[in-house]
């Protein structure tokens, strides 16, 4: 067990720096530079000053060296287009914003999308059922921020419940977390109603019925385990894509979180703050799919077994 | 009884939800600061605070607030109004600047101390801002608006010689290059400082005459300098907060300003909030004195009757100004639409581009008092490379480019494709400019008038043995610049058959596209930095003023402006605008010199067509009315009516070069731009302006607090019929 997540770790770690080592090539490679602007531009003496304060006069290894040493250190170097803040200091005022918003997102849409599914699934070919499946169809097929324009007609100017904009108290998070949530909750809702229904259809449920136990008893022991494994293995990127896609709502519910910074900083050419990002969205992506991993040994005999133990 | 292994599945289902909750509560990091008094839409995230190193919009706002430089503006007119300093004159090109001894630095609430006083704004403070922009380790994008004055464009080239050799010197010692001062030796460092100081005291007109007192002498005739001295490039900045805390010295915990507010708190992409700044010098008492001595006084100026008539209306800073402010940096239209209409914020910049035309057209058929819109002097428009050989021959290229300029039908595209109430542009000057006679400067000004000369134009193209081209439009990747290059692309189609191919770039690549020429024609647009017919015209000059026949003309690399991506290179209007317009005084004072000026725009070779004979509106041409104004100029007696004249014959200088520039058309006009920025009736000391910033020192309520509740009926009600399709 501690070999395999002691590999696992090491992967993590080699995934991440081969996505952080191929951004800082892609990115430089890009044209334009983070001082570029439209109206006027700087002299080239003016230029070159700027270029060597963040070491872009280096050669590309240089630079890479510069950065690798510094990342070792936990220090993501400064922003270029935010004179006189760093990536650390950017990335802490941001990230605890999308983390909360994420999480609660994922409350929801786990609450939301198992309660319906394991309905669903023992009501199958129901109107229940249909009913269900068909609302998991839109909230699939429907981009968040429709539901998000939905939300604020609705509850805002509508009902007047909850405010509109901003990051404030915990009202502030209930209508964007609802519409960053729905998306995922009908995807679960469809993990866990399949997942269900096919354990619903294997013998050891048919003799746990038959041994007299009741539906409650069957349900809760037998056929959730089922439904949660392919829910459990689709958490991992899910919350990965829940941080990293939450930009749209982030704007329209102006919320300081770090999706807005992840997409301005590309479009900026903020070398730094373009690669801080990556490096913490893809350790939080490989670090949950290792969490799923992990879980899944714990949940699964199957997997447990083929890890040698 | 149930054997509890069944709950494990519960369990874990209860402990992931709960763990969840937890990340939630731990995280969660709401502001929970309240409303502010006044807070408004700021756009994007400002990128620095520092007046040297700022060139947008949000960051103006902000400086514009927390800082203060010699002048301030009226909220309305942008006349000058007293800042840092107090009062001003002028004798010639010299202003000398009388500062407030009661200005202070303001760190953290309290005054700044230095050596146990507490420190004022003073002339040196000015000196080190300035120097600071001209210098090449800090060098500003914005320093250009110093090349006004004397010296300073020596002392930029002298500064950058030293630096280089600085640099050489130092790698030929294997020692890494500095990007800063601090990056030298203390000797070095020292060295280059006294090089610095001694130079600027030798060359550049900018004068302290001991603490209070600051004398400016500018190289050429600039009517707009007052606008400039309260522009946020020119704000003072405190030396001891700079060199304490380099590029940090900007945070809330490090900042020194001087403003009527200081900056209590910066969220990143969130909110800046300002708190009104107790030592501010525009006291109760102040105001009372300032307002007995105006009142003395008769026949007052427009600028010190604006002056009387605000404080009267408004009251002081201290007493009335706002307590709190609150910047949000929000770039969705739409949420700041919503968030206005909701009551949580008091500004916003613009209407979003989805409804902007039909709540415009509904505000000008009844007003709606929350909108206020008017012709925004920015501008919308086409760069032509003129490198490309198609365009570079001197006729057939004229005779393309004119063509494809009169063959968009421009109130059509307004009407249905931009759809914000713009107004179609024929010239680059926009009709709002004090004094400047602005008029469509080619064609007619509607395409039925303009069809058959355009078609006129490309048969005479093709005559002289010429294809028709294929051209690329570029363009950055944006919906609303790929509806308009395609309305265009359709009209040149059907209106003079010439293709055109839409190419659009993601941002950075586009401003590479453009900067290195790589293009057909690109969509552009210009926002001004003040408001004079010569900020856009300067940006189609370039170094080249020999004139055509001088054997040595070409011998080096032309500089063309930064702007001026169409390369467009005309001698007659480079010495127009850099010469005969910036120093018309010594051109004026000198007999000859002023007819050799007059001869040499005469000889242009298409002087006749496109300036003598192109009669205006008011059935006079400019060149006729430049000859009526000249001795006006020479019976002018006093130095104010001269320098009016002086004014009158420069605007007239600069129109001609503009009728030059539109008879060439380097560059497409398209439209220029509607300002519609919103804020309540509620709300006073704040007018539309063309800078489109508004120092919040002068807001506010009317009825003494911001009224409570929703705008939501403020606001006509649009139907999805009402909204007209494209």
């Amino acid at each position: 067990m501690l070999v395999m997540v002691l590999k696992r770790l090491g992967g993590v770690i080699l995934t991440v720096w081969m996505v952080a080592t191929l951004s800082f090539f892609l990115i430089r490679l890009a044209p334009g530079n983070p001082f570029a602007n439209e109206l006027h531009s700087l002299s080239p003496e003016e230029d070159a000053a700027r270029r060597r304060e963040y070491h872009l006069d280096e050669s590309y290894s240089v630079q890479y060296g510069y950065w690798l040493w510094d990342l070792c250190r936990g220090d993501l170097g400064d922003s270029m287009k935010y004179r006189g803040k760093t990536v650390n200091a950017l990335i802490a005022q941001t990230f605890p914003t999308s983390l909360a918003l994420g999480s609660m997102a994922m409350l929801m849409a786990l609450v939301v999308g198992m309660t319906t599914g394991v309905l669903a699934a023992l009501r199958q070919n129901s109107p229940t059922d249909y009913a269900l499946m068909a609302v998991a169809v839109f909230g699939i097929s429907l981009p968040s921020f429709v539901f998000a324009m939905l939300g604020i007609v609705l509850f805002v100017f509508g009902a007047r419940l909850f405010p509109l904009a901003g990051w404030e108290s915990y009202r502030h998070v209930i209508l964007p977390a609802m519409a960053l949530s729905l998306p995922f909750a009908a995807k679960i809702s469809r993990l866990t109603r399949v997942g269900m229904l096919e354990v619903l259809g294997e013998d050891f449920i048919r003799t746990a019925y038959a041994k007299g136990l009741a539906e409650r008893h069957v349900v809760i022991k037998h056929a959730l385990r089922g439904a949660m494994l392919p829910v459990i293995s689709y958490l991992g990127p899910a919350f990965a894509l829940i941080l990293t896609g939450s930009l749209v709502i982030e704007k329209i519910f102006f919320l300081p979180g770090l999706g807005t910074i992840f997409v301005q900083a590309a479009t900026n050419r903020d070398y730094n703050v373009v690669l801080g990002t990556v490096v913490v969205f893809s350790t939080l992506l490989c670090f949950f799919n290792f969490l799923v991993d992990l879980s899944y040994s714990l949940l699964d005999p199957r997997v447990k077994g083929s890890t040698g133990e | 009884m149930i054997p509890k292994a069944m709950y494990r599945n519960l369990y874990i289902l209860i402990a992931g939800g709960a763990s969840l909750l937890a990340i939630f509560l731990l995280f969660f990091n709401g502001s929970a600061r309240g409303r502010a008094d006044f807070a408004w839409v700021n756009g994007t995230e400002p990128e620095t605070l520092d007046p040297c190193y700022m060139t947008g919009q949000p960051e103006g706002d902000i400086a514009t607030n927390i800082f203060e430089g010699l002048t301030t503006y009226h909220p309305e007119t942008l006349e000058p109004t007293p800042g840092v300093a107090s009062s001003w004159t002028q004798e010639g090109l010299i202003y000398t600047f009388q500062l407030r001894p009661d200005a202070w630095w303001v760190k953290g609430g309290q005054i700044l101390t230095v050596d146990g006083k507490p420190r004022h704004v003073n002339a040196h403070d000015f000196v080190y801002a300035w120097m600071r922009q001209c210098v090449p380790e800090s060098g500003s994008q914005y320093s250009f608006l110093l090349d006004y004055i004397v010296g300073v464009e020596e002392f930029k080239n002298e500064t950058k010689a030293n630096w280089n050799e600085l640099i050489a010197r130092r790698k030929s010692q294997n020692k890494t290059p500095p990007a800063k001062l601090a990056d030298l030796d203390s000797d070095e460092r020292k060295e280059v400082e006294a090089f610095r100081d001694r130079l600027w005291k030798e060359k550049v007109g900018v004068r302290p005459k001991g603490d209070l007192v600051l004398e400016v002498e500018l190289r050429s005739f600039v009517p707009y300098f007052l606008q400039v001295t309260n522009f946020y490039p020119l704000f003072p900045v405190p030396r001891e907060a700079v060199e304490a805390h380099d590029k940090e010295w900007i945070l809330p915990r490090n900042i020194v300003t001087n403003g009527p507010y200081t900056l209590k708190d910066w969220r990143f992409n969130a909110y800046i909030r300002l708190q009104k700044n107790a030592h501010y010098w525009e006291t109760e008492k102040h105001v009372a004195a300032r307002l007995q001595d105006l009142a003395h006084k008769t026949d007052l100026p427009r600028r010190l009757a604006l002056e009387k008539d605000l404080l009267t209306r408004l009251g002081s800073f201290e007493k009335h100004g706002l307590a709190t402010l609150d910047a949000l940096a929000i770039e969705s239209d739409d949420t700041a639409l919503n968030l206005y209409i909701n009551g949580d914020v008091d500004r916003i910049r613009r209407i979003p581009p989805q409804v902007a035309g039909e709540l415009l057209r509904a505000h000008r058929e009844k007003p709606i008092p929350h909108i206020h819109a008017a012709t925004s002097p920015s501008i919308y428009f086409y760069d032509v490379n003129l490198e490309l050989p198609i365009f570079k021959d001197k006729v057939a290229g004229r005779q393309l480019r004119q063509a494809l300029a009169l063959a968009i039908d421009r109130p059509r595209l307004i009407r249905e494709v931009s759809r914000a109430e713009q107004t179609p542009a024929y010239a680059m000057v926009p009709p709002s400019m004090r004094g400047y006679h602005a008029e469509p400067r080619f064609g007619t000004g509607t395409l039925k008038g303009d069809l058959q000369k355009a078609n006129d134009l490309i048969q005479a193209f093709q005559s002289a043995g010429n294809a028709k081209p294929q051209l690329r439009i570029l363009y950055n990747t944006l919906e609303a610049h790929k509806a308009i290059a395609a309305f265009i692309q359709d009209q040149w189609k059907t209106n003079i058959g010439i293709d055109a191919k839409l190419e659009n770039q993601e941002w950075q690549v586009y401003l590479d596209s453009r900067r290195t020429g790589k293009f057909d024609l690109a969509r552009a647009g210009w926002i001004p930095d003040y408001s004079d017919p010569n900020t856009y015209l300067e940006l189609y000059t370039s170094d080249d003023l020999t004139s055509d026949k001088d054997p040595s003309r070409l011998s080096k690399p032309i500089v063309f402006n930064q702007q001026n991506h169409s390369h467009y290179n005309n001698t007659h209007y480079n010495r127009l605008v850099i010469e005969y317009a910036a120093r018309v005084l010594d051109y004026l004072s000198d007999m000859n010199k002023r007819d050799a000026m007059l001869q040499d725009i005469s000889s242009w070779p298409d002087f006749k067509e496109a300036i003598a004979d192109r009669v205006r509106t008011n059935q006079k041409t400019s060149w006729n009315e430049l000859h009526e104004a000249i001795p006006l100029y020479d019976q002018a007696s006093g130095t104010e009516a001269k320098l009016e004249a002086a004014q009158r014959i420069r605007l007239f200088l600069l129109e001609i070069a503009e009728q030059m520039l539109m008879w060439d058309l380097p560059v497409i006009p398209i439209y220029h731009y509607t300002t519609s920025e919103v804020w309540p009736p509620e709300l006073d000391g704040i007018g539309l302006n063309e800078r489109e910033m508004h120092p919040a020192k002068f807001l506010r309520w009317k009825e003494g607090r911001r009224p409570a509740g929703t705008r939501y009926d403020a606001f006509p009600r649009f139907h999805s019929q009402t909204i007209d399709k494209p």
